[in-house]
């Protein structure tokens, strides 16, 4: 065997890299290169070997051309396709090198060099923000410059893997990045190609830059990238539609033609869905960018089968990270909104590979997985026929404790959707460890953790028995709650609220969980009653108030406490209720006021008489009789149940009086 | 999606005579310089550097791609239709590393090439200790190239290769089959086209000269290497 | 006589003129026409069939395309909805619907029905009505008429009509308003989808063709051997060295010599006369000529191969500054060759006139100049050559290369087929693709 014969073992040749003999040494990384090139078990166990400090070592003190080369070389396939190669390379501290040999005369060390970076900076573990330090960013952009057809795309690459945030953008565009790539989407192909891919990271979520991009030279920058969406080059159909999906994402201004445009992409991208290869990885990524927040472009996706389409590639099997991420995505968006397109979903079978990718080692396809429950799941029909069994709930729940909190997130959202309406589900959830770990997450300190786990305990008590209450109010804890009710955001505000609410609905047995704690919950609900701004957060405070006004004498008594107590009797703008009676933005916020008063007033209690005479003395009877022409017709119907019960009261008190 | 409402049947055909025909032909307006650009084209993408070095000098047709980047493509290609595959993958290697880095198939089609020639040679412990090392953990990584593995291994199970099932593989032609994949993905990494456009020409004409039968009787060329015009069929 | 340069131009390929805006002129009595000419409302009282509102578009559908394309958006539907929409020849009678009428074709909005020369429609699509944009299109590959509605393909008939065809609009109930899209905004319906299908569905069915194998090859090599390019030949024969058969030379039944033997006929002589005529040595190349072929020169005294080696003799005077000598040369050698043809006048004209500039190499006959110019002469000498061949059939024309005869037959099926289509569709250029680089032009 000509190959592995002449070659030696693989510990004597790393040994050999670090050879004084210049010959002997650039024989080893010339090995070492050709082994691991395409191979990611050489690549490990080289790794292993400790080759990577010695090929970098090589890097960073040699002077001849062809040892630059090779070890640049070597240093990007060690980068290439393994997460521990790129870590093996970064902790060498391979990148101050690789930069400085950019300004290295000799256009072969150029090229590795900057080859080698667009590798490393593929991976999500190198350092994006590192190259925006000191003059780093412009000594790639001169590159763009290079005569050479390769250095120039190449540095195009790196640009698009490096640009991540706002920041990024703006300091390559300050540096005139946004230009010179524009005018390499005049080369080659390569060039074009790679001059797109850095153009969709610019304009990614940037309103400024989309808008310049779409200004730039009377619109002709942007013309050319809309004719490049039928370009003969796949990989350039897929770059310019994902170009033409952030910049018409970021610029709600958008472009003339606009609308035709993405119609047309969404056809383009359909059919490069079916692209081996990278193209086909990420194509369906770019479709659920493109489809976001767009209903009218959904319906259509929707008829072009685009639901089937993407389900039918859920399937095969076996996905790409990138590919499958992208799928579920494009689904969790079409599925967003049309109940058509949940159907169809759910008619293709694809509960399976979505709770297997529950399980997938890749946060963004379980983040994705968990989007795509979540849409699943909006639809009540859904929750009761399809979404059923511990098959997908418990694989969920599992998410909640999951290391990144990006998914975390994403879990309690579809959790949240998914016990809404499910009785089949709630048990699942109250078996499983599911309530313990939201009330964990209801005290995270993350807004946004917090808000999903105690929209997702909202929705548990949603119609929920007395048992699940019971377990849900002794876990939370009634000081965790008012703690909860009185958060610093108003969103967890609302949620917490809208707990209470969905608790105290039903019959007494329920509405005494409200009061586990003596009145310490109505308190704080009334507390923001009266300090609350929102209308949202009003209104669930006075669904509180009516759920447990609708409940037995003992309840209404409590709530007449608490909204019209004895010693503020004298002034009637004291009461709380009058408050919202008169708020004329909100009709809304009227009906669920006036139904608080009918429940109060209601017919037959033992207690109804004094109540009445309290909120008659309140003056509440005759800012009815006011409202008795109210413009909202709910309203209207209201105040007259409400007032014959007043009438009704007064009768009854005359009768026993007369007596 | 699409309705067709009114079908006519095609009327009978035109017929064309071989006078006719060929009065027509020497009407067409062929240049001379798109035929050297033809030429030029062929000689470039399959890789005959020096014949179009002498072509340039001979004709004055401008190649459409540095010359200099076929020398270093034509000698991958040569060590792949020598057997000499460790040889192509340094060579590719050097060209841009991204290449056989980032293209699994292509890579698995290499190392299985270089099975194929450690069998021919008859060296069968290395074949063997080769397929393990190497080509195994690529079949592990995708489910095509495990079976295509197999294919190949199955050659050490004959004693008489050349007439054995997968007897193929040891033919010259996947030696040139493995070759113009390499070519093909070095031309693509250059942003040059990797096919020459002359085949596609002669499909066209075979093409073309189908569509016309439908609607004409006239002289086909049937034999493309003599160019000969047939006698129009009646 | 092959020639170079000026005049020399893609005349063929011409872009056609297409409709931009309504025909006001030609237009029906019942509608009025805003003033850019994109916008008709009917006018009538769409009391009986011979008072519709139509008019056409100001020129016929362009046909050396792959596809015409049109839209129309409805205005306001009107009374009745009794809006069509469609192709009609030149002929057409202005105040009947497309589609009633002989050589139109029509979809009406109110039924949804196609029209083709009848009053009676076909079932074919939806109705549509104001807010929604209808297109009619014409497929010249398939040979089809097709329509769209909202950017849905509706359907498609096929075209019988082989005359030019305008886009035409047919309104013909009170307050009827369409406004019509010729391609000055983006369309709603994809039309560069369907061109893009169109030519991947040709795409794929020529690269489903089978060729045997190495017929390129093959051919490229005949090539350089027809033309004398040895040392082409030579590298080429070097560089394929085993891997690839030899030319495939099957010997004609009836015992003539195979074109391979024709083209490698005096290949000796010709690839020394080539290196000659390339390196602008016209006397030696005579010399040459003199020495091998005296008595068919002698027959071809006042042919064309004669001319233009004298033509370019002069051409090498005037290159190396020479004008002096030019001018002897010229009254001695070139005068006689006037009034012998159109095209040699033509060339002369143009040679001569390079003495008009002071600066030849920037003057419209710069082509002449060039390397390309000697390639013409060194062509015209190899053509010669191979035609003294005695096993040649005494046609009396100049031999052509397999590819030559091969790129004829291609092209002339495309222009044959487009002529059975009534000289519709996309003109086939074989320059076109060659120079189309990337995008693979036709």
């Amino acid at each position: 065997m000509p190959a592995s014969a002449a070659w030696a073992r693989p510990e004597d040749l790393v040994e050999s890299l670090s050879s004084l003999d210049n010959t002997a040494r650039l024989k080893a990384l010339r090995d070492v290169k050709n082994q691991i090139i395409g191979n990611k078990t050489k690549k490990l166990s080289y790794i292993k070997l400790g080759a990577v400090p010695r090929v970098v070592e090589i890097l960073a003190s040699d002077t001849e051309i062809p040892l630059l080369v090779q070890s640049a070389a070597a240093v990007g396939s060690f980068a290439c396709g393994i997460d521990a190669g790129v870590k093996a390379v970064l902790d060498s501290g391979v990148l101050p090198h690789l930069l400085k040999m950019l300004q290295n005369g000799d256009n072969k060390v150029v090229e590795a060099c900057a080859r080698s970076l667009k590798m490393i900076f593929h991976s999500p573990l190198a350092p994006k923000s590192d190259m925006f330090e000191g003059h780093r960013m412009e000594l790639i952009l001169e590159l763009l410059n290079n005569g050479s057809e390769n250095v120039a795309e190449v540095a195009a690459s790196v640009l698009a893997r490096c640009c991540e945030t706002l920041e990024h953008q703006q300091a390559l565009a300050d540096a005139g990045g946004l230009r010179s790539l524009v005018s390499l989407l005049a080369g080659s192909v390569k060039k074009q190609e790679a001059a797109l891919d850095a153009l969709a990271a610019l304009t990614k979520h940037n309103q400024q830059l989309s808008a310049i991009l779409i200004m730039m030279d009377q619109g002709a920058a942007l013309s050319l990238i809309i004719r490049l969406i039928r370009d003969k080059s796949p990989r350039m159909r897929l770059l310019a539609c994902m170009c033409l999906a952030h910049i018409g994402k970021a610029c709600p201004a958008g472009y003339g033609q606009e609308d035709e445009v993405r119609i047309n992409m969404l056809g383009i991208l359909m059919k490069l869905l079916d692209e081996p290869g990278q193209v086909g990885e990420d194509a369906p990524g770019v479709l659920a960018d493109l489809v976001t927040n767009n209903e009218e472009l959904q319906k259509i996706a929707q008829k072009e089968n685009a639901v089937e389409k993407l389900a039918d590639i859920l399937h095969r099997d076996t996905l790409p990270a990138k590919q499958l991420e992208g799928v579920l995505l494009a689904l969790a968006e079409l599925c967003s909104r049309l109940e058509e397109s949940r159907r169809q979903l759910l008619d293709s079978q694809v509960e399976a590979p979505i709770v297997a990718a529950f399980g997938h080692p890749c946060e963004g396809v379980k983040v994705a997985a968990c989007s795509c429950v979540k849409s699943l799941s909006r639809s009540v029909k859904n929750l009761r026929t399809a979404l059923t069994g511990e098959r997908l709930v418990i694989p969920l729940l599992q998410l909640l404790s999951d290391p990144s909190s990006a998914v975390q997130v994403q879990a309690i959202a579809a959790v949240g959707n998914i016990v809404l309406d499910f009785t089949l589900q709630k048990t699942v959830v109250m078996q499983s460890s599911g309530i313990d770990q939201l009330v964990h997450f209801a005290q995270s300190m993350d807004p946004i953790l917090r808000r999903n786990a105690v929209l997702a305990l909202k929705n548990l008590l949603y119609m929920a028995d007395s048992v699940v209450k019971g377990r849900v109010v002794n876990e939370l804890t009634v000081s965790t709650l008012c703690e909860l009710i009185r958060d610093s955001e108003e969103d967890v505000q609302e949620q917490a609220i809208s707990l209470v609410r969905n608790l105290a609905y039903g019959d007494p047995d329920c509405i005494d969980y409200v009061f586990a704690h003596g009145d310490l919950l109505l308190q704080a609900v009334e507390q923001q009653l009266s300090v609350s701004l929102r209308p949202e957060i009003s209104m669930q405070a006075l669904y509180v108030i009516n759920n447990v006004a609708a409940g037995n004498e003992r309840h209404k008594d409590a709530v007449m406490d608490l909204v019209a107590p004895h010693k503020a009797l004298s002034n009637t703008s004291g009461f709380l209720l009058n408050r919202y009676l008169q708020d004329m933005i909100n009709p809304q916020l009227r009906v669920v006021a006036v139904w608080c008063i009918i429940n109060l007033t209601y017919p037959g209690g033992t207690g109804t008489s004094s109540r009445v005479t309290r909120l008659k003395n309140a003056g509440v009877e005759s800012l009815l009789q006011k409202m008795a022409d109210d413009p909202c017709l709910d309203v209207k119907d209201r105040v007259k149940t409400a007032l014959e019960h007043f009438s009704t009261a007064v009768t009854l008190v005359a009768t026993t009086s007369g007596q | 999606m699409r309705v067709c409402v009114i079908y006519p049947k095609s009327s009978s055909k035109k017929v064309i005579t071989k006078e006719e025909w060929e009065k027509k032909l020497s009407e067409v307006k062929i240049r001379k310089e798109d035929m050297n650009k033809l030429v030029m084209n062929f000689l470039v993408t399959e890789g005959y550097v020096e014949a179009a070095e002498k072509f340039q000098m001979e004709s004055g047709t401008q190649p459409d791609i540095d010359l200099g980047t076929i020398t270093d493509r034509m000698a991958v290609r040569k060590a792949v239709q020598c057997g000499q595959v460790e040889d192509a993958i340094e060579k590719v290697n050097d060209l841009n590393p991204e290449i056989l880095d980032t293209n699994p198939q292509l890579f698995f089609h290499l190392q299985q090439q270089r099975l194929i020639e450690l069998i021919r040679s008859g060296q069968v412990e290395e074949a063997l200790e080769f397929a393990q090392e190497e080509l195994a953990p690529r079949g592990e990584e995708n489910h095509a190239f495990l079976e295509e593995l197999e294919r190949t291994v199955a050659l050490l199970a004959f004693e008489d290769t050349a007439n054995c099932p997968v007897g193929e593989l040891l033919d010259i032609s996947q030696r040139q089959k493995t070759a113009s994949e390499l070519n093909a993905a070095i031309l693509t990494s250059q942003s040059h086209e990797k096919d020459p456009k002359l085949p596609s020409l002669l499909k066209m004409l075979i093409w073309a000269q189908n569509q016309l039968d439908e609607k004409a009787s006239y002289p086909r060329i049937n034999d493309l290497v003599n160019a000969t015009l047939e006698e129009p069929v009646t | 006589m092959q020639r170079g340069g000026r005049g020399d131009g893609d005349d063929e390929m011409e872009e056609e003129e297409a409709p931009t805006h309504l025909n006001t002129s030609t237009c029906g009595h019942f509608l009025v026409i805003t003033t850019d000419k994109l916008c008709a409302k009917y006018t009538g009282e769409g009391l009986h069939g011979n008072d519709v509102g139509v008019i056409q578009g100001n020129q016929a559908a362009p046909c050396h395309r792959l596809l015409y394309y049109f839209e129309i958006t409805v205005k306001d539907r009107g009374l009745k909805g009794y809006i069509g929409i469609g192709f009609t020849d030149e002929h057409f009678r202005n105040s009947r619907q497309p589609g009633w009428e002989p050589n139109s074709y029509g979809y009406h909005g109110d039924d949804g029905k196609l029209y083709h020369g009848q009053g009676k429609g076909h079932v074919f699509g939806p109705t549509f009505t104001t807010g929604d944009t209808v297109g009619a299109g014409i497929n010249y590959a398939s040979q089809e008429i097709f329509f769209t509605k909202n950017g849905k393909m509706v359907g498609a008939t096929f075209k019988d009509v082989k005359t030019a065809l305008y886009p035409t609009i047919g309104l013909h109930s009170p307050n009827e308003k369409v406004e019509v899209n010729f391609g000055q905004r983006q369309f709603v319906y994809d039309v560069e989808a369907l061109v893009q299908e169109e030519r991947e569905r040709r795409h794929r069915a020529v690269e489903n063709v089978h060729l045997p194998p190495s017929a390129s090859h093959s051919i490229v090599r005949a090539y350089l051997l027809h033309y004398g390019y040895h040392d082409t030949l030579a590298a080429f024969d070097a560089a394929s060295g085993g891997s690839f058969p030899p030319v495939v030379c099957t010997p004609h039944e009836d015992g003539n010599n195979g074109t391979l033997d024709d083209d490698s006929f005096a290949l000796d002589q010709r690839k020394v006369l080539r290196r000659l005529a390339r390196d602008g040595d016209v006397d030696s190349v005579f010399a040459k000529l003199r020495e091998w072929y005296p008595q068919q020169l002698q027959q071809e005294h006042d042919s064309n191969i004669i001319f233009l080696l004298h033509c370019q003799k002069f051409i090498e005077l005037v290159k190396s500054g020479m004008l002096e000598g030019a001018v002897t040369y010229a009254r001695t050698e070139l005068a006689h060759f006037f009034g012998a043809s159109l095209d040699q006048d033509l060339h002369l004209q143009d040679c001569l006139a390079l003495l008009a500039y002071e600066r030849p190499q920037e003057s419209p006959m710069a082509y002449l100049l060039h390397f390309g110019q000697r390639e013409v002469v060194a062509d015209a000498v190899n053509a010669f050559v191979l035609a003294t061949n005695p096993s040649l059939p005494a046609s009396g024309k100049s031999p052509q290369s397999g590819l030559e005869k091969l790129l004829r037959q291609l092209t002339a099926c495309h222009v044959e087929k487009r002529l059975l289509n009534g000289g519709q569709g996309e003109v086939f250029s074989l320059h076109r693709i060659l120079q189309g680089g990337k995008d693979g032009g036709w």
